[in-house]
């Protein structure tokens, strides 16, 4: 902007003092040929009148040496001239100003001596006798002038730009500082002629912060999301530095610091996973199951054009879990079921081949009845427990008192007490009311007791008291029976899961027993308590 | 020109924290393989230990290098020699951990006669002593690298413990003699991993702070 402004400002002037200067040695050079033909001319006048003899005694009286006077004859030929010897000189007749004079009494000329630089002029007038007397004065040339200032006009030109220089630069500077000084936030315009320029620099000022706050919630979002999620998130680039450790990453690889630009080796050095991160940042989508600090994660690695890659680590504990369990499960359930099937099948056939002796067909109805009861208890409790799963649970809820169904239960298994010479006490306080589904309740008392009764000692007893505890009903069975070992307990809950496999054959039963009974205790929020002993019993509470 | 030297050093450095992981993932698995008596895990080991080797003989070679050609100084120079000296510790490591294997391939088939208690202690505490020491390094931390230190005397004591058990069972039968020796050579494998280990842990103090074992060196 200085150098702009200097560059104008010093053009401006130097062209001014330039015309300036021509102009004035023009009119320098004018007024000064004026004055000098008018002095030659009223100097030649002073003779106008005299003879040719009278002006040679004047001159020889009067100094006019600052002048050249000169007589010519009407001839031509000079016949004197106060700075020359006058006989040396040519004919004068072809003279413009000697010319003019014989012709109209008085002429003037002017002639440039090209090599000094300096013009001459000249007037001539005729004397009385037909002489011609002629003034001729030197005065210097335009050029001359100008030659003779040009030293002058440098000096002030030299002036005049440094005060150019010096101007345009307090100018730039004077012209700039409010434009600097500039408030965006109140755009009160410093100049007029920025008010456009204004007005679009506060309107892209407030679409920038927009813009900016905008992306500041979107990052603030993506971030929260990434950081709430319980997934691990890394970014690499592509020269395996990090760019982004989510909150999940950190605390699996327990990571300290945010990460960014160290190499991905910081985070974890696993052969397996950097090998995942290299193929992925080569441009492949890559899916691996790795164990990680005893979990088990699922990674993706999915790459990113341009960036790098990202990897998700997601636990998948959980549900390899739960897969491990359906699969069991459903192996389970088969099993259980084609045990009987074959069975019936076997004998079945037994029957229709008529291989089957007479006396012993009875027994092999029976138990073909015996297998098909067994089976459909099997679907029974499967169906229960399926729709115990489901969460049927809180149809048909009604005041249940807890003494009438461990009674009633009492009775069923009148039978199976009998066989084993078990005894059932019950201790049941007044009123132990809970409002629950009746046949839920006949079930998780059924199955308990039932256990209680199977799992005792030849002349075993079983103790179950129903009690109100700080305001919850308590239910507990204990028997006397086999018990359980340590290792086992946490087991037992399993859908056919059984401690001691051999027994079960003998002892009948499905295996969901007390899968059932964790069911039914998980929907009224009750809490189960075991409390077992090998060879001494086993005492189970229920908490609701 | 520096660029491509800090890019080498960076390769270095992931190399070395490689070769770091599979001695890591070498030990791991040979005291599950000692813990558990699978032959086959055992096996494996003994077959990854090429790749321990030969990654050791690249580090070196790359170590020589650097120092040849760029003839570094401070700060890189320790960085280049803290690598050279790390890895002479991580491969006798991977070499015991070797050790550990083909003694525990032996006892696979016998029952041990100890109630092995202080053996899985040892192997736990030396096997983090060395994932911490890689991890210092990694991350350049000076108080991780001091912890592992301080953890030596731990893995010590448990050998001492070990020991006197064993000569307790070798006193009341003679003939559990051999396997006491078995098992008295794997406690001491762990207690030198232990010792390669706090070897690690003083060569990243020196890196860091240019002292080793306390008196300045670079």
């Amino acid at each position: 902007m200085k150098k702009k402004i200097f560059k104008n400002i010093a053009l401006v002037s130097s062209v001014c003092v330039l015309l300036t200067g021509v102009f004035l040695c023009l009119v320098f050079y004018f007024q000064l040929g004026d004055v000098v033909k008018t002095e030659l001319q009223n100097r030649a006048n002073a003779y106008i009148d005299f003879s040719y003899e009278d002006v040679e005694n004047s001159l020889a009286d009067v100094d006019e040496s600052d002048i050249r006077v000169t007589l010519v004859a009407p001839n031509g030929t000079v016949v004197f001239d106060n700075t020359a010897n006058a006989t040396t000189l040519e004919n004068h007749t072809d003279r413009i100003e000697i010319k003019e004079a014989l012709e109209s009494g008085s002429g003037q000329s002017s002639r440039l001596s090209q090599t000094l630089g300096e013009e001459t002029y000249y007037y001539a007038v005729k004397l009385s006798d037909g002489y011609i007397l002629r003034t001729a004065k030197t005065a210097d040339s335009v050029l001359a002038v100008f030659a003779r200032n040009l030293l002058l006009f440098a000096l002030i030109m030299l002036a005049v730009l440094t005060l150019c220089y010096c101007f345009s630069a307090r100018l730039a500077k004077r012209i700039v500082a409010p434009i600097n000084k500039i408030n965006f936030d109140e755009p009160n315009t410093v100049y007029d002629e920025l008010a456009p320029f204004m007005r679009t620099i506060t309107s892209q000022r407030s679409q920038i912060e927009k813009d900016m706050q905008a992306l500041r919630a979107r990052q603030d979002t993506i971030n929260t999301i990434m950081d709430n999620m319980s997934e691990g998130a890394v970014l690499v680039d592509n020269k395996e530095n990090l760019l982004y450790v989510n909150k999940g990453a950190k605390k699996l690889f327990s990571f300290a610091n945010n990460g960014q630009g160290q190499n991905l080796r910081a985070l974890f050095r696993d052969a397996e996973l950097l090998a995942v991160a290299k193929s992925t940042l080569s441009g492949e989508h890559c899916e691996t199951n790795r164990n990680i600090g005893g979990r088990e994660y699922q990674i993706y690695g999915s790459p990113v054009a341009g960036v790098g890659a990202i990897l998700l680590f997601v636990d998948v504990t959980e549900k390899a879990k739960a897969e491990k369990l359906r699969r069991e499960f459903s192996a389970n359930v088969s099993h259980e079921l084609k045990t009987p099937l074959t069975s019936i099948a076997g004998y079945a056939e037994l029957l229709t081949n008529g291989v089957a002796k007479q006396e012993d067909t009875a027994g092999f109805l029976q138990k073909i009845k015996a297998e098909s009861d067994r089976l459909s208890q099997l679907v029974e409790d499967i169906m229960l427990l399926s729709g115990l799963d489901e969460g049927q649970a809180t149809a048909n809820i009604e005041s249940v008192e807890l003494a009438k169904v461990a009674y009633e239960v009492k009775e069923l298994l009148a039978k199976k007490t009998e066989k084993n010479a078990v005894k059932i006490n019950i201790t049941a306080a007044d009123d132990v009311i809970i409002k629950a589904n009746y046949s839920h309740m006949h079930q998780l008392l059924f199955n308990l007791m039932e256990n209680a009764v199977k799992y005792n000692k030849s002349g075993g007893t079983v103790e179950v008291s129903i009690q109100q505890k700080n305001g919850h009903p308590k239910l507990t069975v204990a028997d006397t029976g086999i018990g359980i070992p340590t290792a086992e307990q946490a087991r037992i809950f399993e859908r056919f899961y059984r401690v001691d496999k051999s027994r079960s054959k003998t002892l009948g039963g499905t295996g969901l027993g007390l899968a059932i009974v964790k069911h039914i205790c998980m929907i009224y929020e009750a809490k189960i308590d075991v409390k077992s002993t090998e060879e001494k019993g086993t005492k189970i509470s229920v908490t609701f | 020109m520096r660029n491509r030297f800090d890019a080498q050093l960076n390769k270095l450095n992931n190399s070395l924290i490689e070769m770091g992981a599979l001695v890591e993932v070498a030990i791991g698995n040979a005291t599950h393989a000692f813990e558990t008596q699978d032959a086959e895990l055992a096996k494996t080991v003994l077959a990854a230990d090429d790749l321990v080797d030969t990654k050791e003989r690249d580090i070196e070679a790359r170590c020589l290098k650097l120092l040849l050609s760029q003839q570094p100084v401070a700060r890189d120079l320790r960085q280049i020699s803290t690598a050279l000296k790390m890895i002479t510790d991580l491969e006798r490591i991977g070499d015991h951990a070797i050790d550990i294997c083909e003694l525990s391939l032996f006892l696979s088939d016998q029952n041990y006669i100890l109630n092995p208690e202080n053996i899985p202690v040892m192997a736990s505490v030396t096997q983090k002593m060395v994932t911490e020491s890689i991890d210092a390094f990694v991350k350049k931390d000076l108080k991780l690298a001091k912890a592992v230190i301080a953890r030596d005397d731990v893995v010590d004591e448990l050998f001492g413990k070990t020991k006197t058990e064993l000569i307790k069972l070798v006193h009341s039968n003679a003939d559990l003699g051999e396997q006491a020796f078995d098992l008295l050579q794997i406690a001491k494998y762990y207690e030198r991993i232990g010792d390669h280990a706090v070897n690690v842990a003083e060569w990243v103090i020196f890196s860091i702070t240019g002292k080793h074992k306390d008196t300045q060196v670079l």
